[in-house]
């Protein structure tokens, strides 16, 4: 007997029923129906192009939403880490382990924006958060504070070239509302840092130089541009610029004259005067003396159209006065000093 | 493909037309897996029922990829169930597929063939049963063993060996 004359036999006893041959699937699945409440409808069934269509959705949507949404949680966790990162870096120091994430983080900015009036915004933006850091340090009791001031004061005199050479871009364009809209921005920011100079206890010298230097070259980029081109904005900036160095020259002369006289009446009252100091007083009220009558002259030749000049007049004069206040503030030291018990 | 599309729209929709479908592709299989297992065409016939109901049950609640190998391992269930169920009721099992061997009368073809197959391991059985009772093709028994092709014609090439030294030893 062979092999495939067993298959055969086999084959042939396929429908006996003691194999389980000439099963009746219709009866079988009646049986069940009736035994499970089944619904009884054995008729020929065919898929429609919908069930192909809905199972094809079905399997195309799990094969793409799964890994997207894998993705996107992903994602989600990379970008709210960075946004934290980033967010506990903005209050981080030079120095500290996130700074360099801060930087990164400005720097990306900075790539990211597109105009030169846009950049210098930011750069004024992130010369405020150097000035933080500069007075962050300054009060601070870090062991390598001298260093780390140093690093913060170049920081921030890097990001004050940063916003007049981006001035300077706008200005070669020859936007004159540009110009004055962003030189006006980088003046209120100015103030601002003046602002927080004030407040701060450490030396801050070399800082407000640099502040005074920034203002001094927004005006002179808004000169540059009146030169070539006058225009209405341009002049109304001057002006005002004019104006309120005009006024902030008035207010400190006063004070520096109210602070000497004040000087004077303490020393007479405890006959502490010497010739020394009484010189060194009277070379300070020679020095501002005439100030008000050089305000007076500049406003002749800045109505001339001489505005270079101006400025530059009243630079000269804004660092006589600076003299002159650190001389007063020398002098109230040592008043103190002799007269406290 | 056409059972995956019936697999989904039973898990999906509970479409009971699908899974009649379903029953008339498999039925006739378990059902002599269950005729060679349990005692007598009642006992099958029950078995069969509640396999599907389990199958049923299962298909609703989760995706599966493939059916066969689910409804053979429920019916598998079934079968241990109903003798461990019959232990408590009544006999010890090993006494009660004994007695069941023993009813059997090797009269003819068709005892030695189902006394032959009593005898071969399940996966065997169930190659063979597929393959010769059932016509399925290779391809189809080896998806239901879950095993290549290769392995499975190696299965049924030795169970009809040993078959045939049954019928030639009977001679």
């Amino acid at each position: 007997m062979t092999n495939r004359e067993i298959i055969k036999l086999i084959k042939g006893l396929k429908n006996d029923p003691e194999l389980g041959g000439a099963f009746d699937v219709k009866k079988s699945w009646k049986n069940f129906v009736e035994k499970y409440d089944f619904e009884n409808d054995f008729s020929d069934y065919k898929l429609s192009w919908r069930d192909y269509l809905e199972y094809f959705t079905h399997v195309g949507s799990k094969a793409v939403l799964k890994p997207a949404g894998a993705l996107a949680s992903v994602f989600v966790l990379v970008f709210a880490g960075w946004i934290s990162m980033v967010n506990v870096s903005l209050a981080s120091l030079p120095g500290d382990f996130l700074y360099p994430v801060k930087l990164a983080t400005e720097r990306t900015q900075l790539i990211l924006t597109a105009t030169s009036g846009q950049r210098a915004r930011l750069h004024a933006e992130f010369a405020g958060r150097r000035l933080d850091e500069a007075m962050g340090i300054s009060t601070s009791t870090r062991s390598n504070k001298d260093e780390l001031m140093k690093t913060a004061v170049d920081n921030f005199r890097s990001e004050v070239v940063s916003v007049t050479d981006e001035l300077k871009n706008v200005s070669s364009v020859g936007d004159a509302q540009a110009v004055t809209d962003l030189a006006e921005a980088v003046d209120r920011k100015a103030e601002e840092y003046s602002a927080v100079i004030n407040q701060s206890s450490g030396d801050v010298t070399e800082v407000t130089a640099v502040v005074v230097e920034a203002q001094e070259q927004v005006t002179e980029t808004v000169v540059d541009e009146h030169e070539t081109q006058p225009q209405q904005e341009t002049e109304r900036y001057l002006d005002t610029a004019f104006q309120k160095d005009a006024a902030d020259i008035r207010d400190r002369v006063d004070m520096v004259n109210v602070r000497l006289n004040r000087i004077e009446t303490v020393l007479a009252d405890h006959n502490l005067s010497t010739v020394d100091v009484s010189k060194t007083i009277e070379i300070t009220r020679v020095a501002i003396k005439d100030f008000e009558e050089k305000i007076q002259d500049f406003s002749g030749i800045f109505s001339a159209g001489g505005y270079r000049t101006v400025f530059e007049r009243i630079s000269e004069m804004k660092v006589v006065l600076t003299n002159a206040e650190i001389v007063v503030a020398d002098l109230e030291i040592m008043v103190t000093t002799q007269t406290s018990p | 493909m056409q059972e995956k599309i019936l697999l989904f729209k039973i898990r999906t929709r509970r479409d009971e037309k699908a899974f009649a479908k379903i029953y008339e592709q498999h039925a006739s299989a378990v059902h002599r897996f269950l005729l060679a297992k349990l005692p007598s065409h009642e006992d099958a016939e029950d078995a069969l029922s509640t396999t599907f109901l389990r199958v049923w049950n299962y298909l609703t609640s989760s995706e599966v990829e493939k059916v066969s190998g689910l409804i053979f391992t429920i019916a598998r269930g079934v079968v241990s169930e109903f003798y461990r169920t019959k232990r408590i009721e009544t006999t010890p099992i090993e006494e009660d597929v004994a007695d069941k061997n023993e009813t059997i009368e090797i009269t003819g073809e068709i005892s030695l063939i189902k006394k032959a197959l009593d005898e071969m391991d399940e996966e065997t059985q169930l190659a063979l049963t597929l393959r010769f009772f059932e016509g399925k093709k290779v391809s189809e028994v080896a998806d239901h063993l879950q095993k290549s092709e290769s392995a499975t014609r190696m299965i049924i090439h030795r169970a009809t060996k040993k078959l045939r030294a049954k019928f030639e030893k009977k001679l």
